[in-house]
């Protein structure tokens, strides 16, 4: 096996082990608690906490995504393409939003508990998942658009069978990038009373308890890596059965 | 197929049925929707919807962007304009601790016309002097309605005013935090791409270790970071005479640094690779030695990555800034949690809106900068 | 019978194609030739209906085109552009089978159906049938191309620029294979190129475009022997082009067995050499050499002319 996979596996393992027996891994994380303060988290178990946290991402990524496919396919339709130029400077302003802001400021208007951060999760989420929809359904060369309307596809057979699978590799690597933000943001949802790992860092900061600090910091860092792997390979595997040659290894951001 | 982008209009019409404004009879008291009546007045609720009517009926006729730039600019502007007034009208027969802020309608109205103005912005297709002239003109323009008072009434300028100069010194150690973070990043980073771009064995661990520290959200780099820090500032002396700590801007300082690192590691290197094969060959063949390409060439061309890769890094550190208040870093962000805590919207407010206003304006000047560069694409 | 009455199309008012009319028998190849830019594709997808007409008509075998759906009519006809457009997710045998399983061809015959169609065009249905288009050659990947295109049997093919893409060795055995398949199977060909000697090579009629419209619609040998207007004979090139063509091909190749009198021509004479001989001695037969000095054949002047022309193929 590579060295990735291997890293991989082990970060998998631990993460597993941490949530499941958070007990053994006490006399390391000693020293950081105060006296007479817990070293593991005790108001509820780590492992519910990493579970209501990655299902606060699902739930938001997997509505989130949707819509912005549906979106990205309607204005690259002739029908919508007046909302192309509106939509492309949409994207560029929603990206200097901050994730913080836009869940702070759902607080006032939906209120406390996991309803905000969702809200967040949902809206955030949509930027980054259109634009790479919006680049892949675009992207889609002239002379295979030129070659699929001249063999006689409908629009509608034109989509599926060639600009959505086109599209693919691109749109699973926006829900990536969506997914891992919104994992960090979950976090952060819970100054506002969602319930995840956020929880434990927190509260840690709130007692002054570098334990619990620690072990929330570690196991969300954790949680995050794993999802940014899990839908890498994903990607990956997309590309590997659409037979797409791999992704150039270095492309400049912006 | 023109004309379509007219069903924007249907809700900015509709938005004037809703509540304008939400008076509450103190900072964290329920709000009550006030009507566009209600809060301008029959006089000034019916110039209001007649300068709406006017302006919808323009842009249902006009297509020439430019033109519609021309309609959509006044109608934020008197938008904002309406909503000062009518703070200031329903706040003169209120006690002193009510508060007026926007509704509902305010907010829609506000959004379509933002939108109107963007699509005729982007249909315009403006080069980057202009959009930096854009930029310059918007700021402006916010900078003198805020400073005319008409706006005082609204309850984010009272919030403002009851604390304007904690706003000011987190302001500065937002900034601080972002700004700075990012110089030391790009003294760090531009060096580290050039090398890497000479070494591409080492490429792949090191994007790959950058990536990592990227995906890792923040709030738990922010905690993490305090244990190595503290343990500095305990065992090395004169560490803690810098205003180095466990908790503070030190961590926040460092975690906004890491996050910096890879776009700008990344964009470099992808910009002085990305230098044509036949312009190197060419510098070469003219004699220019290493170190002269790499200034007189190679960096000239890569700039404009470099360039964006810093817009990127800017905008994510005015955003991860605020994150920082909850380990008592400071920042804006100071004003978004304590709001959350203390549910008082006009505080959240006040901390996200400078925020957000700061990342868009950031964007757009360092855009239009990458623009200008002599190694831009047309 | 592709018939195009009057046919223009207009882009922001300036006219791509202009007030064309043309009638292309069954059966034939016509080479539509041009410089770029002069309405080529555009007169070409106005067949096809992927662009539409401003005015005028297009009738297949009698039918006026806009009477069909434009995506049933497309099936019906082969299109084949000079980027291949092969669908870069597909494997070249899934990118053949496109238009039959529109069509929905039950499996079976879709297989056997790619199977003869990459035999006909000399791709290894087992061994390029499976790659992905990123695999390919860009002569195989042409040929894939052009055998999507004729999948669902066609009678009526359009092609632009077809081998534009392609090295000149790869783009004579390209040619010679269209001018075979086309024979083959009978099929009505309207080819887009802005190489003259391509349309002399391949069109059994050739249509010269300038500004959207047609300067000339002849046989190559009327057109070479007669061009119509000026552009058309600066579009034919240097009058030395036979010539050129000839040299570089060897005489042996014609060689006929016989005997002949006079001087022998040497070995590796090419056709011009031998040419130039037959005219300076005032001989019609000249004896050729064979590699060791001695006698080997017969090359003779009308056989000598008839290679020289450009649609003559190694026999
Ligand atoms: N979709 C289009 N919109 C506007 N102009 C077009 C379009 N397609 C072609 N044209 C114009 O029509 C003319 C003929 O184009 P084309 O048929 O592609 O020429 P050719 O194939 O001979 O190079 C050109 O001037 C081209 O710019
Ligand atoms: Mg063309």
């Amino acid at each position: 096996m590579r060295p990735a996979g291997v890293l991989r596996l082990a970060l998998l393992a631990l993460t597993a082990a941490f949530l499941l027996f958070p007990a053994l891994f006490a006399p390391m994380l000693r020293p950081l608690a105060p006296p007479n303060m817990p070293v593991i988290y005790d108001r509820a178990s780590l492992s519910s906490l990493a579970l209501s946290h990655l299902a606060l991402v699902a739930a938001a990524i997997i509505p989130s995504a949707l819509l912005a496919s549906a979106l990205a396919i309607l204005v690259t339709r002739p029908a919508g393409a007046e909302f192309l130029p509106l939509s492309r400077a949409l994207v560029g302003f929603g990206q200097t939003f901050p994730p913080v802001a836009v869940l702070a400021l759902a607080v006032p208007v939906v209120g406390f508990g996991t309803w905000p951060t969702l809200i967040a999760l949902f809206l955030y989420g949509l930027l980054p998942i259109f634009e790479n929809a919006l680049a892949g359904l675009t992207g889609v060369s002239g002379a295979v658009r030129l070659a699929a309307d001249g063999m006689g596809m409908t629009p509608g057979q034109k989509l599926r069978r060639v600009e959505l699978p086109l599209a693919l590799p691109l749109m699973i690597e926006g829900v990536r990038i969506s997914a891992v933000i919104a994992v960090s943001t979950a976090a952060i949802g819970s100054t506002v009373a969602a319930r995840s790992l956020g929880e434990v860092i927190i509260a840690g900061l709130n007692a002054n308890n570098l334990s619990f600090v620690v072990q929330g910091g570690l196991l969300t860092a954790a949680l995050a890596l794993i999802v940014y792997e899990a839908l890498g390979m994903v990607a990956e595997a997309a590309r590997n059965r659409l037979g797409l040659p791999a992704e150039p290894a270095s492309r400049p951001a912006g | 197929m023109r004309g379509r982008i007219s069903i924007l209009l249907v809700p900015l019409a509709a938005s004037a049925l809703l509540p304008f404004a939400v008076f509450r009879a103190n900072r964290i008291a329920a709000g009550e929707p006030r009507s566009l009546i209600e809060t301008l007045g029959t006089a000034g609720a019916s110039a209001a919807l007649l300068a709406l009517g006017l302006a919808i009926a323009a842009l249902m006729v006009i297509r020439q962007p430019l033109w519609r730039l021309g309609v959509a600019v006044p109608l934020l502007v008197s938008l904002v304009l309406a909503m000062g007034w009518g703070a200031a009208r329903l706040g003169a027969d209120a006690p002193t601790a009510a508060r007026i802020g926007p509704g509902a309608g305010f907010w829609i109205a506000l959004t379509l016309a933002g939108l109107l103005l963007i699509d005729a912005l982007a249909r315009l297709r403006p080069g980057p002097a202009a959009r930096l002239g854009f930029a310059a003109g918007a700021v402006a323009l916010v900078w003198l309605l805020l400073g005319s008072g008409v706006l005082a009434e609204l309850s984010v300028m009272e919030e403002y005013r009851s604390r304007s100069a904690a706003f000011w010194r987190e302001g500065g150690r937002h900034l601080w935090l972002a700004f700075g973070s990012f110089g030391v990043a790009m003294a760090a980073g531009v060096p580290l791409g050039i090398a890497l771009a000479r070494a591409p064995r080492l490429r792949q661990p090191v994007l790959g270790a950058l990536t990592a520290v990227q995906t890792i959200p923040s709030i738990a780099l922010f905690g993490m970071l305090i244990l190595p820090l503290g343990w500095v500032a305990a065992n090395l002396p004169g560490a803690a005479a810098l205003g180095i700590r466990g908790i503070g801007m030190a961590p926040a300082f460092v975690a906004l640094l890491l996050y910096s690192l890879l776009p700008i590691v990344a964009n470099t290197v992808a910009g002085l690779t990305g230098v044509p094969r036949s312009v190197t060959e060419a510098a070469d063949g003219m004699g220019l030695t290493r170190r002269e390409r790499l200034w007189r060439v190679d960096i000239p061309l890569a700039a404009p990555v470099i360039v964006a890769a810093a817009r990127i890094v800017l905008v994510q550190n005015i955003g991860m800034a605020t994150v920082g208040a909850l380990i008592g870093a400071g920042g804006f962000g100071t004003f978004v949690f304590q709001g959350i805590g203390q549910t008082a919207t006009d505080l959240i407010l006040l901390g996200a809106l400078p925020t957000v206003a700061l990342a868009f304006v950031t964007s757009a000047v360092l855009d239009a900068a990458a623009g200008l560069l002599p190694g831009a694409a047309p | 019978m592709i018939e195009f009455q009057s046919v223009s199309k207009l882009y922001d008012g300036l006219a791509a194609v202009d007030d064309v009319s043309l009638t292309l028998e069954r059966g034939t190849l016509t080479a539509v030739v041009g410089t770029s830019g002069s309405g080529k594709s555009t007169l070409l997808r106005m067949v096809n209906r992927l662009v539409e007409p401003t005015s005028g008509r297009v009738l297949i075998d009698g039918a006026d085109t806009a009477s069909v759906p434009p995506a049933q009519l497309r099936r019906r006809i082969g299109y084949v552009i000079q980027d291949t457009g092969l669908f870069p997710h597909w494997s070249a045998a899934r990118n053949i089978a496109t238009v039959p399983e529109l069509l929905g061809w039950p499996k079976a015959q879709i297989r056997a159906r790619v199977r003869e169609l990459m035999e006909v065009l000399q791709l290894d249905p087992d061994a390029i049938g499976p790659r992905r288009p990123h695999e390919l050659s860009g002569g195989q990947a042409q040929r894939v191309g052009v055998a999507r295109a004729l999948a669902a049997r066609p009678a009526l093919l359009l092609m632009d620029e077809p081998f534009g893409a392609l090295d000149p060795v790869i783009r004579g055995q390209a040619q010679a294979d269209l001018r075979r398949v086309q024979r083959q199977l009978g099929t009505t060909v309207i080819l887009v190129t802005h190489d003259m000697a391509e349309a002399i090579r391949l069109g059994d009629r050739i249509a010269v475009m300038r500004e959207g419209r047609i300067e000339q619609f002849a046989a190559p040998a009327e057109i070479i022997a007669a061009p119509a207007t000026p552009f058309v004979a600066d579009l034919l090139g240097e009058g030395d082009r036979a010539f050129r063509l000839m040299s570089l091909r060897p005489a042996r190749e014609i060689a006929e067995p016989g005997a002949a009198e006079g001087p022998m021509l040497p070995a590796g004479s090419s056709l011009a050499e031998a040419l130039a001989e037959m005219i300076w001695t005032g001989r019609d037969r000249l004896p050729i050499a064979g590699p060791d000095g001695r006698a080997v054949g017969v090359v003779r002047r009308d056989a000598v002319i008839r290679a020289g022309r450009p649609e003559a193929g190694p026999e």
